[in-house]
């Protein structure tokens, strides 16, 4: 996949590719910082009404139709998850882990800053809770669309560098 | 009872086994103790049939999983013959593990440590240099261990280490009925173990997971609050006008040899009705009820009731829960893994078994409401067990007022504790060494 690369030379095409490539990042930023500060209902208002959340699970390219995966979340199973943890019984997350995100390696994608399109990033999540310390690395897809004049995401898919080994707990905001 | 563990368990007599499991109690040191836990891993895990998988987790010649019996790894392979075997996976040379990648299909493993080669049968197939031993190794001799015992029932395999013990259906007794609630949820008795699964560890003791109808309410409660925002969402279609309060029909069963149920069968015929209309949202969801009535005559009723959920705990290592069959790894004293495999029903549409899927993503896995928040409990316990002032597990709730049912089996209402005393009182009587 190529990142957008301006079509024309020109201040102005670079300034408008600059300008988006900002905007991307800030999003990402801010949905990031969100998921870190487990803000969660803050969260869910970055998504569009019809929406997939998508995190794979034993390889990338399952098929969620016939498949299993960890999360493959609608707009309702993304809600129940959601409003789950918003109440004080989500003991998984009780004590709520301490959580540090890097977003890098953003590449837009077949992206139009009028509609929005694709854009894919790495993500590296160290995590720390009681005395206990993991590392998430992810490859991580967006799908981004323009809703009343804001992005939001319609899909989001999180692969997993480990999809397959064992795993505990993992119910924090990915 | 403060002594260390190698000194008090090594002799494990009768007497002491049955000083740490009582009536109604049990000592926290078989759940912390490491010298226990080797004891289990010859007595129960060395000697008992162990559940390995289902035979269509390996549907071609040469598909094979990676499975663990107690400490030992094994493969779970199907042969170039369309035999099903399950092979110690140690190279018959030095011991090397001969099999690496968990799932996949081959024609032969190859230790690489010395160039030993093995048909997926586990026949000998190749010794470099074989001109070094003076006579040939290809006679049978050399081929890879298979178990002792292997049994199948109903596409289940199992597995003994040991070549002596009763039959699999002597010691699955009572079980195997509560299997067919499962494999009759097809109305052509086909099974498709076949959507990968979830692997989840906790740091905690393999016996924690049990069979628990008392806690749903208290401990998942954030999930109950999502039913009851929409009854069908996640699992939440089989757990309909709360089959866990003692008020409902559920009850708890111990079924013998460690086996135990919450029996939620007759709690869920009462929505027999809401069932249907829940299957018949989905494409295929009147082809699937008018074909269980075909197959199952009167009992299908039941057993579409019941949704191909048994909800039971075949002792050690197997559980059928929701959606998934689930094996339970014993890793340390203090460590466990699950592996919860979804199980697709032949006869139901791709819809109908999708949906499936998202209900046991719902609650099971590690992003799941559910099992990710019992494994944080269990972590508790393993913690809290340590303070030994006063060191009993107390299993005593119903223990007046259980009863012995018709089929030989002990009842008690969904919230009492007969379930985990079932296994306690199988788990003394194997580490007995009877």
């Amino acid at each position: 996949m190529m990142a957008a690369v301006p079509q024309q030379s020109g201040e102005a095409t670079l300034l408008r590719a600059w300008a988006d490539r900002m905007e991307v990042e800030q999003f990402l930023f801010r949905e990031a910082e969100l998921a870190d500060a487990h803000q969660y209902t803050d969260w869910q208002a970055l998504w569009a009404k019809e929406l997939v959340y998508w995190v794979p699970a034993n390889a990338d390219d399952v098929d969620p139709a016939r498949q299993i995966s960890f999360i493959y979340d609608n707009r309702a199973r993304l809600e129940d998850r959601i409003f789950r943890l918003n109440t004080p019984f989500a003991h998984s997350q009780r004590p709520r882990p301490r959580l540090v995100r890097t977003v890098a390696n953003i590449q837009l994608v077949d992206y139009d800053s009028s509609r929005g399109g694709t854009v894919t990033s790495r993500v590296c999540i160290g995590e720390t809770r009681r005395d206990e310390n993991n590392i998430w690395m992810a490859r991580v897809k967006h799908v981004l669309v323009r809703e009343g004049g804001k992005l939001l995401m319609k899909e989001k898919h999180v692969f997993l560098a480990k999809n397959r080994a064992s795993i505990g707990n993992l119910t924090f905001l990915l | 009872m403060n002594q260390p563990a190698i000194e008090w368990i090594r002799p494990a007599s009768e007497e002491m086994i049955s000083e740490l499991v009582q009536p109604g109690r049990v000592h926290s040191r078989i759940y912390t103790d490491p010298g226990i836990f080797e004891l289990e891993m010859d007595r129960i895990f060395g000697r008992t049939w162990l559940l390995i998988g289902h035979e269509s987790e390996i549907p071609n010649p040469g598909d094979y999983k990676l499975r663990r019996m107690g400490k030992a790894p094994v493969i779970f392979v199907r042969g170039r013959d369309n035999t099903v075997r399950v092979l110690l996976n140690r190279c018959r040379h030095r011991g090397a593990q001969i099999c690496e990648e968990e799932t996949g299909n081959t024609r032969q493993f190859t230790c690489w440590f010395h160039g030993w080669s093995f048909e997926n049968t586990g026949k000998l197939l190749g010794v470099t240099q074989p001109e070094g031993y003076g006579h040939a190794l290809n006679d049978g001799s050399m081929d890879l261990t298979p178990t002792p015992r292997m049994d199948n029932y109903r596409g289940f395999i199992f597995a003994s280490l040991s070549a002596d013990g009763g039959s699999l259906k002597e010691e699955l007794s009572l079980a195997t009925s509560r299997i067919d609630i499962l494999v009759d949820a097809s109305p052509t008795g086909q099974l498709m173990l076949d959507a990968g699964a979830h692997k989840t560890s906790y740091r905690g003791n393999w016996k924690m997971v049990g069979m628990d109808g008392y806690h749903p309410n208290y401990l998942h409660s954030s999930v109950v609050a999502a039913w009851k925002r929409n009854e069908d969402s996640g699992v939440g279609s089989t757990h309909r006008d709360d089959p866990y309060s003692d008020g409902s029909l559920s009850r708890t069963r111990d079924l013998g040899y460690g086996h135990c149920q919450l029996d939620l069968l007759n709690h869920r015929l009462k929505h027999y009705e809401r069932q249907c209309e829940f299957y018949r949202k989905f494409p295929g969801g009147d082809d699937y009820i008018a074909a269980m009535h075909r197959a199952h005559g009167d009992r299908a009723t039941l057993l579409i009731a019941a949704g191909g959920d048994p909800h039971v705990g075949v002792f050690p290592n197997m559980q059928i829960i929701n959606n998934h069959l689930r094996i339970i790894n014993p890793i340390s004293v203090d460590y466990t893994e699950l592996l919860m495999i979804p199980v697709k029903i032949g006869g139901m549409s791709n819809e109908l078994n999708a949906e499936r899927l998202r209900q046991h993503e719902s609650f099971y896995g590690p992003c799941g409401a559910g099992s990710p928040d019992d494994a944080e409990m269990f972590e508790r316990v393993q913690v809290g067990m340590h303070a030994e002032v006063n060191p009993w597990i107390d299993l005593s709730r119903g223990i007046e007022r259980e009863k012995v049912d018709t089929d030989g089996s002990i009842v008690g209402q969904i919230t009492d504790e007969v379930t985990q005393r079932g296994q306690a009182k199988r788990w003394a009587q194997l580490m007995k060494g009877k």
